[in-house]
């Protein structure tokens, strides 16, 4: 079957690789576009040559929907989709808060339609290897991980540094990501988390520093860098590095170390920078989602999986605020 | 000439010994150790005398200056030694094993008024004098992460390293590097938050991840570890983030020699145990500066102060790492 796809809000511009994910699939199609404000969908529905309409009608013409709201605005779409039976693959975070995001796992459980968590980096091929290393031991006993998830400094003037739109700056935007991560290559929770954090590289009014401390459940060590720091002539957009180190080996993954470096004399963007050539991880991930709709099997990632991410996220902010470490509750 | 007994004939010993002879007016007169001592000096200074005690060392040769190079524990001994025959120090990092033990040195350093330096040798690397130079030319802005690893794997014993009691771990004797050069770069620690990993008979293998945080409001993130994995190769990276600009060093990506032979591949990278392709390298620029002071009595850039700060540092996190709570450096120094 052919999967028929919709994006609702393209707030995140993660909606224009998802949607050239999609488009390269024989299995799925892409339709139509909903958004809270008209020129941004129109915008995005004449780029990808496809309908701009309000949601109900959008709903109406799909069998799934890719949420990309700016992080508050998740939930009211994703009730929308679910409300119609529509199955929803939601960009990361899920939600700003661990409650607000179990909410919208029961609502999707209630209407029983399946909801996925954008995470991409589970597609990078460098971490998919890495992690069959680690699964046929060739680090031993996992005792320490050591992830970045380093990106460029966030410029003022989007909903990005609108609290009111992000619910929060670096740490919640991204910390997800390698802490999706490390629950997939080890199978454990987050059990504790001490942050330091700050805003030092931009005027902005969310965190920009986002660096964390943590402690599995087996008591493996584990810190993440996830800042929004690099200078904006930086030669790459950022970077998601793991370092795994065991009692028999270390493995080290740099997910985009795969890259032609390129320098222009002319034209817009003239300098030195790198461009990568690796596996197209966006294509993985939708792939993964129109799979499961088709299939009608979960996604990879899980609303469930989105609600302990967040809540990891939860006590990074706690511990922020205390100054100490603070116990991940997952309850 | 600048005459300098050495104070130990272990691995620092090999590497001072080629620096001091290296420099034009320096030479290395004597070495004390109570095992090889005459094994070392065939190898590696024949020149020199052989002593199997510091004190006879001390005694019996006319010495400018003692390069304290034994086991952690033991500085303070020998220092103070010294410093009642009013030889001037170089003493190796880390300062001591106690806060007890550098405060020892201190006042001993205070009282016969010699010139000490403490061997913080990451400040000489010339990556990270480069580095230290352009943060304060102010080519980055204002400093806001600086993340920085040293690690290495080894096979067997280590001998005294593997004691905590006598070389405090990595946090102590590893880490110690990057908290002192981060002082020296981004200023006074604030607090330090560690976690740390071991294994191996009696945790040999150290993995430590501390997260720091200075008085400037600046963070860190300090990575140190060894592993019984002999293939993990020496490591050091250095990463600077300001809000106008970034610096990134990492010995992985520098590789200015290579050698491919039927048996083994070569890239010199570690600097204690390669010869790097540097006119002058970080001990070199280090001895240098401390045979200048020996020479006009002025006080060296890293001084005792400089080296008990910053094992402060590392004792703050050590105890982070028992208690789980994050540590003031000025908390274990009362």
């Amino acid at each position: 079957m052919t999967v028929r796809l919709g994006v609702l809000s393209t707030a995140h511009h993660h909606a224009d690789l998802y949607a050239a994910a999609l488009e390269s699939r024989d299995d799925a199609e892409i339709v139509a576009v909903a958004d809270e404000d008209d020129d941004r969908g129109q915008s995005f529905a004449d780029s990808h040559g496809i309908d701009y309409q309000p949601a109900d009608d959008v709903l109406e013409r799909v069998d799934a929907a890719i949420v990309c709201a700016a992080n508050v605005n998740h939930g009211t779409w994703i009730r929308e989709a679910a409300a119609a039976g529509i199955d929803i693959l939601c960009e990361k975070p899920l939600a700003p808060a661990g409650d607000q995001a179990a909410e919208l796992v029961r609502v999707c459980e209630s209407a029983g339609v399946a909801l996925g968590v954008a995470m991409p980096v589970r597609f990078s091929e460098p971490i998919r290897q890495a992690k069959a290393a680690v699964d046929e031991g060739a680090v031993g006993d996992l005792k320490a991980i050591v992830g970045t998830n380093i990106l460029q400094k966030m410029a003022a003037g989007t909903w990005f540094t609108d609290p009111d739109l992000s619910g929060g700056g670096a740490i919640l935007d991204h910390s997800v990501h390698i802490i999706d991560l490390s629950r997939w290559i080890t199978g454990q929770e987050v059990a504790e988390v001490y942050t330091e954090t700050g805003t030092r590289f931009t005027d902005i009014e969310v965190e920009d520093i986002d660096v964390l401390s943590m402690e599995l459940d087996d008591g493996t060590i584990f810190t993440h860098d996830g800042s929004w720091r690099q200078p904006e002539e930086w030669d790459f957009w950022g970077d998601v590095t793991l370092r795994l180190i065991g009692t028999d080996g270390v493995v080290e993954v740099d997910c985009f170390d795969q890259t032609l470096t390129r320098t222009r004399d002319s034209g817009d963007d003239p300098g030195i920078d790198s461009v990568y050539w690796g596996t197209d991880i966006n294509k993985g991930l939708v792939g993964d989602f129109v799979d499961a709709v088709a299939n009608n099997r979960p996604p990879a990632v899980t609303g469930t999986d989105g609600v302990r991410e967040v809540r990891v996220v939860d006590a990074a902010y706690e511990s922020a605020d205390r100054g100490e470490p603070v116990s991940v509750n997952y309850e | 000439m600048v005459r300098i007994g050495l104070v130990g004939s272990g691995g620092m010993a090999g590497v001072y010994a080629n620096s001091i002879e290296r420099i034009e007016g320096a030479t290395v007169s004597a070495v004390a150790s109570p095992h090889s001592a005459e094994a070392f000096v065939r190898d590696t200074v024949p020149s020199a005398t052989a002593y199997a005690d510091y004190e006879e060392l001390f005694d019996g040769e006319s010495l400018d200056a003692a390069a304290i190079l034994t086991p952690t524990h033991t500085h303070s001994e020998v220092v103070i030694a010294a410093a009642e025959r009013e030889l001037d120090v170089i003493c190796e990092k880390p300062l001591a094993r106690t806060m007890d033990g550098a405060r020892e040195i201190r006042d001993a350093v205070e009282r016969s008024g010699i010139t000490f330096m403490t061997a913080h040798v990451t400040r000489f690397f010339p990556a990270y004098a480069e580095a230290k130079e352009r943060v304060d030319a102010g080519d980055i802005g204002t400093p806001g992460v600086a993340r920085t690893k040293r690690a290495f794997g080894f096979e067997g014993s280590r001998g005294w390293f593997d004691d905590d009691a006598r070389s405090g771990g990595v946090l102590l004797d590893l880490a110690v590097h990057d908290f002192d050069y981060l002082r020296w770069l981004l200023g006074d620690v604030k607090r330090v938050f560690t976690r740390r990993t071991g294994w191996d008979r009696d945790g040999r293998s150290d993995v430590s991840l501390s997260v720091v945080r200075f008085e400037s409001g600046a963070v860190g993130h300090v990575e140190a570890w060894w592993v019984e994995v002999p293939t993990v190769p020496f490591t050091e990276a250095l990463e600077v983030a300001g809000d106008d600009g970034h610096l990134e060093y990492d010995v992985d990506e520098v590789q200015p020699l290579r050698q491919f032979g039927h048996d083994s591949v070569e890239s010199p990278r570690d600097p204690v145990g390669d010869a790097l392709p540097l006119a002058r390298d970080g001990y070199d620029r280090q001895l240098e500066r401390f045979v200048d002071c020996v020479r006009d009595g002025k006080e060296p850039s890293v001084t005792v102060e400089d080296g008990l700060q910053s094992m402060a540092v590392s004792l703050a996190a050590i105890k982070s790492a028992d208690c789980g709570v994050p540590v003031s450096p000025q908390e274990v120094r009362r």
